[in-house]
């Protein structure tokens, strides 16, 4: 198995591409489907944080122009 | 005039706050600067055909160059873009990094001894299979 792997490069490498793509895309389907946000503190806090500085990064921006 | 200005912006904000997207830059660059590396030197295949020889006889080295500054400016394109880009697009520009990574690393271990460089293809190929694997829809 690991030599065909090896001798494929090509091959192999597309495999696993797709499959971890098609793994992606079924867990946020799966996500959707639940209607469930799988989101921690740490996250909401860290998502907060980056809506509220690229807001203050508009506001210099408009300030600026 | 206004898009070249936000991809202006964008690589700062890439390069002075380093966030997670700074490994597509990188990979992504790398590709595309390895491509077009391939389009000028076009006998380096055949030159080093002990570690090349897996990836040879699939493509020849024009097609593998194509290959790298395609899926390299594609992720450039992405990351630099200044709004997020959609998530299935997102997705499909770390598959193509993935992919040229990955199949660059298998190349580089199929070859014995497997070149130094090998290890660090290797490890950089599982990283970006995990970035695939971790990349968030509304990240």
């Amino acid at each position: 198995m690991a030599r065909w792997l090896l001798e494929h490069p090509e091959k192999s490498a597309l495999g696993a591409v797709i499959v971890a793509g098609v793994w992606r895309i079924l867990r946020e389907i799966w996500k959707d489907v639940r209607g469930k946000k799988d989101e921690t503190l740490i996250e909401t806090l860290m998502r907060e944080n980056y809506e509220l500085r690229h807001e203050l990064d508009e506001l210099r921006r408009r300030e600026r122009s | 005039m206004n898009t070249c200005l936000g991809i202006c912006y964008r690589l700062r904000h890439l390069l002075w706050r380093a966030p997670y997207s700074i490994f597509d830059l990188a990979m992504s660059a790398g590709f595309l600067a390895m491509g077009l590396h391939l389009l000028l030197f076009p006998d380096l295949f055949s030159r080093f055909d002990g570690v090349y020889f897996p990836m040879r006889r699939v493509m020849d080295q024009a097609m593998w160059a194509w290959v790298f500054i395609g899926c390299g400016g594609y992720g450039l394109l992405l990351v630099l873009w200044p709004r997020r880009p959609r998530f299935i697009l997102r997705l499909l520009a770390r598959m193509a990094v993935a992919f040229c990574l990955l199949s660059f690393a298998l190349d580089n271990l199929s070859s014995y001894p497997p070149p130094m460089s090998g290890m660090l293809y290797a490890v950089l190929a599982v990283f970006s299979i995990w970035s695939i694997v971790r990349i968030r829809c509304d990240g």
